[in-house]
């Protein structure tokens, strides 16, 4: 037994995941007795304060939220470089008691840096409401004899008993070896042991480095490299899967009437989150997600072509009525309201494409997607965090790099910011919208639909040239909170909703408003003053550079050249660009693509033509905003233009391919 | 006078927007809550 001394002021540590009430319970002892700072060298807070209980000091520090002791994300490091360094005396790890299995595991590699830990279970209450019930005499034995003190934070029960059990168990010392590992591993860390004593002589956790070490730990492996094992054997997967295990068995001994809401979710899981059908599942629902938006999508746009149609009719008799002048009219009604109504009338779709998004967030699939999708992300030599910025593109393409922020190597980071403007962002939408009604027919939707997949399969095929150019490993596996499935709340879908749909509308009167004048002008206008001949106009001259270079990939005509320079200030600019450059006022209804469809037929355009022009917008620079991020998430200019100058060249490469040898077949 | 007026309101509306659009492009941080994320919120830093 270790011969502490009773007055010595102790040092307690709190511990446990994200949202496990820590902060609550941290908070409850010591009110308002706190001094807030930052870790040395790093901007992750530290949080320390003091309570007195029988006579005693006890100094406690808030560690970060974490989920496991990796050395992945610099939470982790700091609270492993506490426990170790800072003669923090007992930890308290605290638990959220409804949700046990998750917790655990990083309950498991406390026990094993061999200090005094105790379990402190949280949100009993929610246990309770649950009819949930955790036995609370097996549950120390299965982990090594530690006391666990049920708690609830917010109803201040069991704190006198949990700092009682500070002091006690602080007098009684560690336990045993809690979790057993496999014969062969148990042999490992055995040698690994020895190695360590020989080399550094006795260490007091040699245990856990020498785990640490099995699983390639880099910050272990530089403190102790005499005894790092080769870099080929890596046991960490192996040791994860047996403390997993290992949980499974203490839930089993322990856990009575688990909730039916969780079973549920365990069941629907199984099939959602399958190795081998997880993947096609997915698929499947961004599918049903895209027959949405086309289907009823377009249903409801026809009231909004009609809205516009009476609009500008209405605007355009009104002005002639007040003598405005006929340069003013065009403007606006050729300008202004066939630029802006034009995009306007894709709304319907954009609502459902978000509606759709929000409600599998809300259900809780969204995170299911970033497990299922990880191991993809590995082979691809990208963090599995990276597909979550991916799947943000989806929506747009700004907060999806800023999402990547979660990354923590600059590499990984800037190959992540590097493929996701290929992720198709909603405002590509109203161009697949347009061209594919207007070309394919009924496989329009099949045409959007494999543009979207076209997008992410240039993802991948970019992310493993780049992961075979740089051999250097990606940061590590991808630790998730899986929450439960649940009935989608309909004011937190409503709000994410209307979010977008102002976003949609801010850009409309912002953006795109003024692109549309801009383009008016330089459609309007050249040396001479204004013109009736739009072939004779600016935009005509700066479109007519371009032309031989879009040529061999089927899209020949300056006004095709405009209207995608146009696309760099929003890609919905697109649309608008040709409302405004072939004169059509209500682009998106019947009337208005038979126009647009029969004027691109008379000199040649065809579906083949319709196809490459959407993959060249898929693919090429992203929109004004997303480069502006770009540039502000990396710090570098050059960056920046190099990736702007290689999508330009994939773009055009890609539909050169697919124009040319389209050609030969169709 | 009509188009004067009309082209002056116009020439307001455009400033609104250039306006509006620089705010909007320079305040993009990130608040951390990614899936709620409109790119327009301040975030903790």
């Amino acid at each position: 037994m270790p011969n502490h001394t009773k007055e010595k002021e102790l040092t307690v540590g709190f511990i446990g995941n994200p949202n496990c009430g820590k902060t609550t319970l941290f908070n409850a002892f010591t009110g308002a007795n706190l001094k807030v700072a930052n870790w040395p060298g790093v901007t992750v807070e530290r949080v320390e304060g003091s309570t007195v209980y029988k006579g005693r000091t006890l100094r406690l520090i808030d560690l970060p939220g974490i989920y496991s002791l990796t050395s992945y994300s610099i939470e982790e490091k700091v609270s492993r470089k506490c426990i170790m360094e800072e003669n923090i005396d007992v930890i308290v790890n605290v638990v959220d008691a409804s949700s046990l299995e998750r917790n655990l595991y990083l309950t498991l590699q406390l026990l094993e840096m061999g200090k005094p830990v105790i379990l402190a279970l949280n949100m009993m209450d929610i246990v309770e409401e649950r009819g949930m019930e955790i036995d609370l005499h097996r549950l120390p034995e299965m982990l090594g004899g530690i006391p666990v003190v049920p708690v609830s934070a917010r109803k201040r029960s069991g704190l006198d008993v949990l700092l009682h059990a500070v002091l006690h168990h602080y007098e009684e010392g560690v336990g045993g070896r809690v979790v057993h590992y496999e014969t062969e591993l148990e042999e490992e860390i055995t040698r690994i042991e020895s190695a360590l004593k020989a080399h550094y002589g006795e260490l007091t956790h040699s245990r856990w480095y020498a785990i640490k070490l099995l699983e390639q730990d880099e910050e272990i492996i530089q403190y102790y490299p005499k005894a790092a094992v080769s870099k080929e054997i890596n046991y960490e997967k192996q040791i994860i899967h047996q403390k997993y295990n290992y949980i499974d068995e203490i839930m089993e001994d322990t856990l009575f009437h688990k909730d039916s809401k969780a079973l549920a979710t365990d069941k629907v899981d199984q099939l959602l989150t399958h190795p081998v059908w997880g993947v096609p599942i997915f698929l499947g629902i961004m599918a049903l997600v895209f027959f949405m938006t086309f289907t009823v999508g377009d249903f409801l746009k026809g009231y909004f072509e009609a809205g516009l149609e009476i609009f500008s009719g209405a605007v355009s008799s009104g002005l002639l009525r007040l003598g405005v002048a006929e340069w003013m009219r065009s403007l606006l009604v050729d300008g202004i309201i066939a630029g802006v109504g034009g995009i306007l009338t894709f709304l319907p779709n954009i609502f459902i494409l978000f509606l759709a998004l929000a409600f599998l967030e809300d259900s809780g699939y969204m995170a299911r997607v970033a497990y299922i999708m990880d191991g993809i992300m590995s082979m691809l030599g990208l963090s599995g965090k990276a597909f979550l910025p991916m799947v943000l593109g989806f929506g747009c393409t700004v907060p999806a790099v800023m999402a990547t922020r979660a990354l923590e190597k600059e590499k990984d980071r800037r190959r992540t910011i590097f493929i996701t403007p290929f992720m198709s962002c909603s405002a590509r939408l109203p161009i697949y919208v347009l061209f594919a009604d207007m070309f394919f027919g009924k496989y329009a939707m099949l045409a959007a639909y494999s543009l979207y997949l076209a997008g992410v399969l240039a993802a991948i095929g970019i992310a493993l040239v780049l992961s075979r150019l740089d051999k250097e490993r990606a940061e590590g596996t991808l630790l998730i909170e899986l929450p439960e499935y649940k009935s989608p709340n309909v004011r937190t879908i409503a709000i994410y909703v209307w979010e977008k749909v102002k976003d949609y509308l801010t850009k409309a009167g912002t953006t795109i408003f003024i692109a549309s004048i801009i383009l008016w002008f330089l459609l309007n206008f050249n040396i001479h003053g204004m013109t009736e001949q739009v072939s004779e106009s600016f935009g005509a001259g700066i479109g007519r550079i371009l032309e031989p270079v879009l040529r061999p990939a089927g899209l020949g005509m300056w006004q095709i050249g405009v209207a995608l320079i146009s696309g760099i200030s929003a890609k919905e600019v697109v649309v608008s660009s040709f409302s405004v450059l072939f004169g059509i006022g209500n682009i998106n209804s019947a009337a208005g693509m038979t126009q647009l469809s029969s004027i691109l037929g008379s000199v040649g355009f065809t579906s083949l033509n319709a196809y490459a022009l959407m993959i060249f917008c898929l693919l090429y620079t992203p929109c004004v905003a997303t480069i502006a991020t770009i540039k502000k998430e990396t710090h570098s200019v050059k960056w920046t233009l190099g990736m702007l100058l290689f999508q330009l060249l994939f773009a055009w490469l890609m539909a050169v391919l697919v124009y040319q040898i389209g050609g030969i077949f169709f | 006078m009509a188009t004067i007026l009309i082209g002056g309101l116009l020439c307001l509306a455009v400033v609104v927007a250039a306006r509006k659009y620089v705010k909007d492009l320079k305040n993009h941080r990130c608040c951390g809550n990614c899936s709620g994320c409109t790119g327009k919120r301040s975030c903790k830093e």
